[in-house]
């Protein structure tokens, strides 16, 4: 599984796909200083700049575009042909994805790393006050911590629609509109339950009017209901294959065959 | 335990109420290069996919290196290289950087792997062109060295030589020959073009429509290969008559108005065209033919050539 693992890595290399999430992290940033600049009058601690950052990247851009990166990177093998080359060595499309989504895991460790240092870069640019390092390191801790959960809220999403080729994108969609009822979710006593909106709480999420609030045994067990659920779809992950031939034409007007190989 | 190194018992593979692959039997023997004949679509690649498991046969049974595949999967492919379809790599990676990447799933260590690979089939190590710069026939020859980087003893090579000039072609054939006779691999090499596999395969499968329609090795193959007399005659019914009723064969084709066939060539030919002339019958040719092994082909298919 090291091995695996580390392969996913290499493979990252000058990868554009990897670029979508340092955008989308910039984007969300920024989008959070215009917030800022709209809500004149309020006071815009880092603790409240980065509750407003943390808070428009889980309901708006980050269960999609870590959606959309997985499902990139785990359909680039048939899109790249070089799945054939991976499950004759043999390594099984259950251990493929597996490795796939820790290396995931570990991008969504590194896009958090990165949207910490937008949001400080642009706290000081803006001249805000209340930085101190204890701070900035909860901050840190907290964009960690909620990205991988709700990284984990969408694995479901990633894992089933990862099974069968080009399907990741009304995965994209769906993961969208996922961390967009978040929002709804939150405001009707159900952010403990929702998985997206469930590591608020754990991380300690304040919504800049006071102290953490929520339940955290309820949080808990809808991130661990959402790991079971992931666990049990990886345990019967194969690569699906098509049960027919499909007929397209090709360039020429040439009626050719197309199949959707696959096993194991 | 069997001489074969690969052995299919009617494997089938069906898509709907389509069959790609029916009831397939072949045998592949070790330390030979087995050629798999047949047209485009004719089945060659989905039989290679399910000797690696990369689709599920309907029906039927494999069996490598004496054990069946199914259940085997983890002890029989670590032995095999191959190369199915077009040769698939990672665009954003340079050439060994693709290599490394399998290697290190394979468990090999050593770059050395990876710098006799590319040696055998002339790429560079360590090159900084990416594989989204490669010409198809660079993938082709990388995606060889990927099939022989671990030292397998059985190559199962898909139309190893699509998209390779004429050099790289011959320089192919020789290395795959070698592989064979020096290094004693056995290889199971599929193409739709006739002339490679007559210049490299021991035996031959064809295939056609999924269902194998010969398998020999190509000396006997050859030796099959029908001889005839043809005969180009003012009428050659007229012709097919006299044969028919002086020289007691009825192995005659006619093949219009003024040309016969004759594939009994233990007649006297001379005798023939004297009888011929005596009926008034002009000939203007006769000629002792041969058949290539692309007219075997075309005959045993029902009428389809190949490349």
């Amino acid at each position: 599984m090291v091995s695996i693992i580390k392969t996913e890595f290499y493979k990252m290399k000058r990868y554009s796909v990897i670029w979508i999430g340092v955008a989308t992290m910039l984007t969300v940033v920024l989008l959070s200083r215009f917030m800022a600049t709209a809500s004149d009058g309020a006071s815009h601690t880092l603790i409240n700049f980065s509750s407003s950052v943390i808070w428009n990247n889980l309901v708006l851009i980050y269960p999609a575009t870590i959606t959309l990166i997985a499902g990139y990177i785990i359909d680039r093998e048939r899109t790249d042909d070089t799945l054939k080359n991976i499950l004759t060595i043999p390594v099984s499309f259950r251990k493929m994805l597996i490795g796939k989504l820790i290396a995931v895991g570990c991008m969504a460790i590194a896009l958090s790393v990165i949207e910490f240092v937008f949001t400080i870069m642009v706290f000081f640019a803006s001249s805000f006050p209340g930085f101190s390092v204890g701070v900035a390191v909860n901050v840190l801790l907290q964009m960690i911590g909620i990205n991988l959960i709700s990284y984990i809220a969408v694995m479901p999403i990633i894992t089933f629609t990862a099974q069968r080729s080009g399907s990741f994108m009304p995965g994209v969609g769906f993961a969208f509109f996922y961390g967009f009822v978040g929002m709804m979710a939150s405001g009707h006593g159900l952010r403990d339950l929702y998985p997206i909106t469930a590591g608020l709480t754990l991380i300690g999420y304040q919504d800049g009017s006071g102290d953490p609030t929520g339940n955290i045994f309820l949080s808990i067990v809808s991130i661990f209901f959402m790991l079971v659920v992931t666990s049990i779809l990886v345990s019967m992950a194969r690569n699906r294959e098509a049960k027919t031939i499909k007929k397209k034409k090709n360039n020429s007007g040439k009626m050719i065959h197309k199949r959707n190989h696959g096993a194991r | 335990m069997s001489d074969y190194i690969i052995e299919t018992h009617d494997l089938t593979k069906r898509y709907g109420n389509q069959a790609s692959v029916s009831h397939l039997n072949i045998h592949v023997k070790k330390g030979r290069i087995y050629g798999l004949l047949g047209r485009n679509g004719a089945g060659k690649t989905t039989t290679m996919r399910m000797l690696l498991g990369l689709t599920a046969p309907t029906s039927g049974e494999v069996t490598i290196f004496g054990k069946t595949f199914q259940g085997n999967e983890k002890k029989i492919l670590p032995r095999i290289g191959c190369l199915i379809e077009s040769p698939g790599f990672y665009p954003n990676l340079t050439g060994t950087e693709n290599l490394k990447i399998f290697a290190e799933l394979r468990g090999l260590k050593n770059p050395n792997y990876i710098k006799g690979a590319l040696e055998l089939v002339n790429l560079p190590y360590r090159d900084k062109k990416l594989l989204s710069q490669y010409s198809l026939g660079m993938k082709q020859r990388l995606a060889i060295a990927l099939a022989v980087m671990h030292d397998p003893e059985l190559l199962i090579l898909d139309e190893p030589i699509n998209g390779l000039d004429p050099i790289g072609i011959a320089e192919v054939r020789d290395f795959i020959r070698e592989l064979c006779d020096a290094r004693g691999k056995t290889i199971l090499i599929s193409s739709h073009i006739l002339s490679e596999i007559s210049l490299l395969a021991d035996d031959v499968g064809i295939i056609d429509h999924g269902n194998l329609l010969e398998e020999e090795s190509l000396k006997e193959l050859e030796a099959k290969n029908a001889k005839y007399i043809h005969f180009c005659v003012s009428d050659a019914q007229k012709a097919a008559q006299i044969i028919a009723a002086t020289f007691r064969s009825k192995d005659i084709q006619l093949a219009d108005a003024n040309n016969l066939y004759l594939y009994d060539t233990a007649l006297p030919v001379t005798k023939i065209n004297r009888s011929f002339m005596e009926a008034g019958i002009d000939v203007q040719e006769a000629h002792l033919c041969e058949d290539t092994l692309e007219d075997y082909f075309k005959r045993i298919t029902g009428g389809e050539g190949i490349a």
